[in-house]
């Protein structure tokens, strides 16, 4: 079996949106200031269906980070927030489970990726993630509610954020609502680059 | 250098303290540093001529002794609203500066040389500095914990965003020590 990870881009005040988020504007107000450093990256812009872009080490650490993930789960704001943007190709490109309360058919996209809309909670998602993940990765892929959800379960084998070098001031938290029981992790790679610094932890269970 | 510098302890979810402000172990790397841990505090000491804290962390540092033997042997200034009326011991030499944010940095950088201030916490101080667009240099010692509940550091910012620049990242065995220069900083905006 896979590890169950999440990867994630976060400011250094611990936000993972602006101000405002909404399913018009998914990364609240000067959010996209989050993912800039990804916009030119030869392997994000692949997945995006869009020719050319950098390869360097920002690239490698993303590249990674997507090559062994089976199948993602993610919450029903954060599909209803990118269905359209991610279009007939969507950047996933593995069967997606959305936690949700309400129901709606499976939707199968092009290039490999399928939405399948769970209603019976993350335990049920998570099942069917790593049957159809097999031996790779499942990817939580967001949004802040999921995550911490599967925080609290104790189901996350690793944690990647991507810190980007800006204080938000206000939008949603990646790390709350975790109750008070320290986590302990484990920093298992740092790589700093000027826009960017990527760091990887290990919990321990 | 004369930088004025936040220098600051912090869970990966951003509390420099756990509920009942408790220290969450996240100062458990500067007591037993080795490796590239001990060459970032050992820079520190070197550079720091000045200290700021706010009145909270000036108690909570009385009540654990922590002023006995304090490798910081150089002016501190505590910003309160009332003079405490006994001196914890090893603070003998600490400023009370009733007077705010301001008065508190100028009285530190007359007494720096060419060192940095360090503004070493708390939250509400730290703060302030920020959105008084006082802070050159923010540095952030990473501790790989999610401690769920506390005071966090960058809460209340009010100030729309705030640019930083990577200026370097260090392993330390137990932490990871995170430097950032402040683009929008108020003291150093015409700097390149």
């Amino acid at each position: 079996m896979g590890k169950v990870t999440v990867d994630i881009s976060m400011s250094l005040d611990g936000f993972i949106t602006g101000p405002n988020a909404s399913v018009e504007l998914g990364l609240g107000a000067g959010g996209e200031r989050l993912h800039e450093w990804l916009y030119n990256l030869a392997s994000w812009r692949e997945r995006h269906s869009l020719a050319g872009g950098e390869t360097n080490r920002d690239a490698e650490v993303l590249d990674e980070a997507f090559r062994n993930v089976g199948a993602v789960i993610m919450g029903r704001r954060m599909f209803d927030t990118g269905e359209e943007p991610w279009g007939d190709n969507p950047p996933f490109h593995t069967p997606v489970f959305v936690v949700t309360h309400h129901p709606r058919e499976t939707l199968v996209k092009e290039g490999g990726t399928t939405f399948a809309f769970v209603t019976d909670g993350i335990e049920s998602a998570f099942q069917q993630a790593q049957a159809a993940a097999g031996d790779k990765d499942v990817s939580v892929a967001g949004g802040a509610n999921v995550i911490q959800q599967f925080l609290r379960a104790g189901l996350l084998d690793e944690i990647q954020i991507h810190i980007v070098p800006l204080l938000l001031g206000d939008g949603i938290r990646l790390f709350d609502h975790l109750g008070t029981g320290h986590i302990e992790l484990e920093s298992t790679r740092v790589i700093s680059s000027p826009d960017v610094t990527h760091l990887k932890f290990r919990l321990r269970k | 250098m004369r930088k004025v510098v936040l220098d600051m302890s912090m869970s990966l979810d951003g509390f420099i303290a756990g509920p009942n402000d408790e220290d969450g172990g996240l100062h458990d790397y500067f007591f037993s540093p080795s490796g590239a841990t001990a060459e970032v505090i050992e820079e520190g000491l070197q550079t720091t001529g000045a200290i700021i804290v706010g009145r909270r962390a000036y108690d909570i540092g009385a009540q654990q002794g922590g002023f006995v033997d304090n490798p910081y042997q150089v002016p501190t200034f505590v910003l309160t609203h009332a003079v405490p009326e006994q001196v914890a011991e090893g603070a003998e030499a600490f400023a009370f500066v009733t007077d705010g944010i301001e008065s508190a940095l100028q009285q530190a950088q007359a007494a720096v040389g060419d060192k940095n201030v360090v503004v070493g916490g708390g939250a509400n101080v730290a703060q302030q500095f920020l959105q008084a667009g006082l802070i050159d240099e923010i540095q952030i010692h990473l501790v790989p914990v999610l401690l769920g509940d506390g005071m966090r550091l960058f809460d209340h910012l009010g100030t729309g965003q705030i640019e930083l620049e990577s200026t370097r990242v260090v392993q330390g065995p137990a932490v990871t020590h995170l430097q950032f220069r402040v683009l929008s900083s108020r003291r150093g905006a015409t700097r390149p």
